[in-house]
């Protein structure tokens, strides 16, 4: 109990200075990524974690697995609204293929990357299948971008064109493309699989996952209605969250990915739906934080840590560059300078940490622990790097007036 | 389609249920989570359904609970049901700040006689007839069992005492959900709460005065009474600070609310727990003077009443999954009993303080069926007693969680039909707004 007080008067006292230094409009951009993206929340899990206060342990941020779990669903409840086929049709196919091709070509370069350096660095203390789960879990999370990041930038510099356009399209379908990657490879995974109790495959995993997912959004579906008050609507809203993220650590699977899969269920069966979106998004924020504050906690600085995350960098930004430049390949008219593209798309968003805390909680120990401190690091360091390489894009392409 | 879609979330809960997985799907957590969303789901539609026949949703909630508790379906066991009441004082405070919202200074003045002459009235009179009767009867049947005479008066007023008391969150939740507004619901409201206080004070008396009575070899500990007086007055300090620092916050911040809200009641439930306050009552100070000592007490309100729904129906439905009906089976006649005594305990003392005060007929011949709820501070009393004195309080504890168990069953019902008759709720307003204007 008083370290959830203990979170929530911090989460609370950082979401206010948050607040009050976003809307201090005479702060450089850099500074104010640096508010915007949450380095503080970082800063204080840091505090709070074994380095400095040893308030949040291990075994705490065990503890409160339920308030991480309802965390990770409405998140990926929210991102699976954003996914409506009616309009996701009206953007044209070209946007599907750069992204897709861009987000595969990271996908299998970090791929080979983090699989290679685990053998090297970490084979003594990590099975084959092991190192092959976390390589697969890291390239996930690599092929995420943060729309918000880019937003943050194209609003700041006033940019306006086919690229800032680009830009926010591939940075959007990039994080539903990590997710599902992470949703796909992770039943493989599942801990029943390999218990003796439970002979469920892989496969039939990953079909649970989506079925329950299908069927819960279906359920939902008769809850939502567009004549449901504002008061409805929460009780709405934090039932389905705590249901099925519930349902899913329950069964070990992932809560954001079933959530997501409600999201999109609800967002294509149920119209107007405008209300609803925007009661989960005005939490999006605090929600944020509660995981930035967790992640800060569980992060260490190790050589190991360093050198994974510096790996996980330098190939990620190579391959997002190289992938954005190999998808752009047949579309030289959208953009006059492909090869240097990528570069804008380095920056990692939420999701990227969600599907990291997501799998610390599905398979805890030391391994889900360096992964949430790799992405942490990576999540940091592109924060401060992306906004320049952005700018540096959209001026080159001509678009900042 | 809601009722369908029901049904399909019971078939979900019944599988879990009935495939105990075990091994790494036994997660007490996870099932939490699940009972958790489970129970919003299912208070909501018992709540639809059941205000299509007029009760208040509230009894719809209670059913909900009561339905899928481990005591009738087991849907949710007892350890997802004990996990889920930590819940319960997050609830209790959001409750309590409406409760001091919704006194009004300038109202309360109109019905401020009426209202300290119905609480002494009442408290009087549950007090002595019920507690009369419990002790003739501990008399009676305590010669069987030899129970010393003072021990048969200690439960006679420890009767009285529970009996007297009424359950806030029962009322704010009727007269939120009607939307009342008029002098009997600021009468309502304004006994009720007064009344725990008054309650909370007495208690501390005759806990003291029943400790040595059951227990003569016991020293009379004077010092819980000033204790209790000091900790509720404290309580009301520290309301007024933590209503100064949310008037703060709502001037110069006002985004978040519910997040603010949520966070704020937390904070003061755990400080008040850790500094031995009593939280009920610091959440009551800091509604009342946020909502007559500041400009911001719609915000407030508002962003609590976002949230109310939501809190209502998990803490009325875990109310209901709490009813053991093993114990109300085995003893109901007794728990019924109690029931009709406090029932004409309180109406004998509305009427009374109806006549001293000139109240109207409605006020002296049927308000009192809106004091009938009764929950949290009875039970509290109860544990205490349990505690105090194992062997006599066991038996003096299941009866009052029975007659508990049917106060609140009946006692939103008779609330809201109340309200109703007295032509208060937003329904009646309507309907004489509309027929105003056929009228004209």
């Amino acid at each position: 109990m008083e370290t959830v007080i203990l979170i929530l008067i911090l989460v609370l006292v950082s979401y206010m200075l948050g607040e009050r230094a976003f809307r201090v409009h005479r702060l450089h951009l850099e500074s104010i990524l640096f508010v915007a993206y949450g380095i503080e929340f970082i800063l204080v899990g840091i505090l709070l974690g074994p380095y400095a206060l040893g308030l949040l342990s291990a075994d705490v941020i065990d503890r409160l697995e339920p308030l991480i779990n309802i965390a990770l669903g409405w998140i990926g409840l929210m991102f699976g609204f954003q996914f409506r086929f009616k309009d996701l049709k009206l953007l044209p196919t070209s946007n599907y293929l750069i992204a897709g091709i861009e987000s595969s070509i990271t996908f299998i370069v970090v791929l080979v990357a983090m699989l290679s350096a685990t053998m090297i660095f970490i084979s003594d203390f990590i099975t084959p299948l092991g190192a092959i789960q976390t390589a697969l879990i890291i390239a996930a999370i690599a092929m995420v971008s943060s729309p918000a990041v880019i937003a943050a930038v194209i609003k700041q510099v006033r940019s306006h064109g086919r690229v800032s356009r680009l830009l926010r399209y591939i940075t959007g379908f990039d994080n539903i493309i990590g997710v599902i990657t992470f949703g796909l490879a992770y039943p493989f995974f599942h801990i029943t699989s390999r218990a003796s109790s439970v002979t469920i495959p892989g496969w039939g995993w990953l079909l649970i996952s989506i079925a329950v997912g299908l069927a819960l959004g279906m359920l939902f579906h008769f809850f939502t209605t567009p004549r449901a008050s504002s008061n409805e609507n929460l009780m709405i809203a934090v039932g389905m969250v705590a249901l099925s993220s519930g349902l899913a650590s329950y069964l070990s699977l992932s809560a954001l990915f079933i959530n997501l899969i409600v999201g999109i269920v609800l967002c294509n069966y149920s119209e107007r739906q405008d209300r609803f979106y925007r009661l989960l998004i005005s939490a999006e924020k605090p929600l944020y934080g509660v995981l930035l504050i967790i992640a800060g906690a569980l992060w260490r600085a190790t050589w190991l840590m360093a050198v994974l995350a510096a790996i996980f960098i330098l190939f990620r930004a190579t391959a997002k560059t190289l992938g954005t430049w190999a998808s752009l390949r047949n579309y030289s008219s959208i953009v006059r300078n492909p090869g240097w593209l990528g570069t804008a798309l380095i920056a990692q968003g939420g999701i990227a940490l969600a599907i990291a805390l997501d799998f610390r909680f599905l398979a805890p120990g030391e391994i889900s622990n360096l992964i949430v401190s790799i992405t942490l690091t990576g999540l940091t360091i592109n924060a401060f790097v992306c906004p320049f390489t952005a700018k540096h894009v959209l001026k080159i392409e001509g678009e900042i007036a | 389609m809601r009722i369908a879609s029901l049904i399909m979330l019971f078939a979900l809960m019944m599988v879990i249920r009935l495939f105990k997985f075990g091994g790494p799907f036994d997660d007490p957590l996870a099932r939490t989570m699940v009972g958790f969303g489970f129970l919003l789901f299912a208070g909501m539609v018992a709540g639809e359904l059941v205000s299509r026949i007029s009760l208040p949703k509230i009894t719809g909630y209670l059913i909900s609970g009561m339905i899928c508790g481990p005591y009738l379906l087991g849907l949710l066991d007892t350890d997802v049901v004990e996990r889920l009441k930590t819940i319960d004082d997050l609830a209790l405070a959001l409750i309590a700040f409406t409760a001091g919202g919704e006194l009004h200074i300038d109202r309360l003045k109109k019905a401020g006689r009426a209202i300290a002459a119905i609480t002494l009235s009442q408290t009087a009179f549950s007090f002595v007839i019920v507690g009369s009767v419990a002790f003739l009867a501990a008399v009676s049947f305590g010669r069987m069992v030899g129970m010393p005479l003072l021990a048969a008066v200690a439960l006679g007023m420890y009767f009285g005492l529970v009996t007297s008391a009424n359950s806030p969150a029962t009322a704010v939740a009727v007269i939120v959900e009607t939307e009342s507004r008029g002098y009997l619901t600021d009468q309502i409201l304004g006994v009720t709460v007064l009344k725990d206080i008054v309650i909370l004070f007495f208690a501390a008396f005759i806990l003291t005065l029943g400790g040595w009575m059951t227990d003569p070899t016991k020293s009379l500990e004077i010092g819980l009474i000033l204790t209790v007086l000091l900790e509720s007055l404290l309580s009301i300090v520290f309301g007024i600070i933590a209503a100064a620092l949310i008037a703060l916050y709502l001037r110069f911040i006002k985004r978040e609310m519910v997040l603010f809200v949520l966070a704020t009641s937390l904070i003061i439930v755990f400080l008040s727990e850790y500094i031995h306050l009593h939280f009920l009552l610091v959440c009551m100070t800091a509604g009342f003077c946020i909502e007559n000592y500041s400009r911001y007490g719609d915000n407030l309100i508002s962003a609590i009443e976002r949230t109310s729904m939501t809190i209502y129906v998990i803490f009325f439905a875990i109310a209901g999954a709490s009813i053991n009906f093993g114990i109300l089976k085995s003893i109901w006649p007794i728990a019924l009993i109690l029931v009709v005594l406090r029932a004409l305990s309180f109406a004998g003392g509305t009427w009374i303080a109806g006549v001293i005060t000139g109240g109207t007929q409605m006020v002296k011949r049927y308000s009192w069926s809106g004091y009938l709820g009764q929950a949290g501070i009875s039970l509290g009393i109860a544990s205490l007693v349990l505690e105090g004195s194992p062997e006599m309080g066991s038996m003096f504890y299941t009866i009052v969680v029975a007659s508990i168990a049917i106060n609140q069953i009946i006692g939103p019902v008779a609330l809201k039909f109340l309200l109703s008759k007295a032509g208060e709720t937003v329904r009646h307003r309507i309907e004489e707004n509309i027929g105003g204007l056929q009228w004209q």
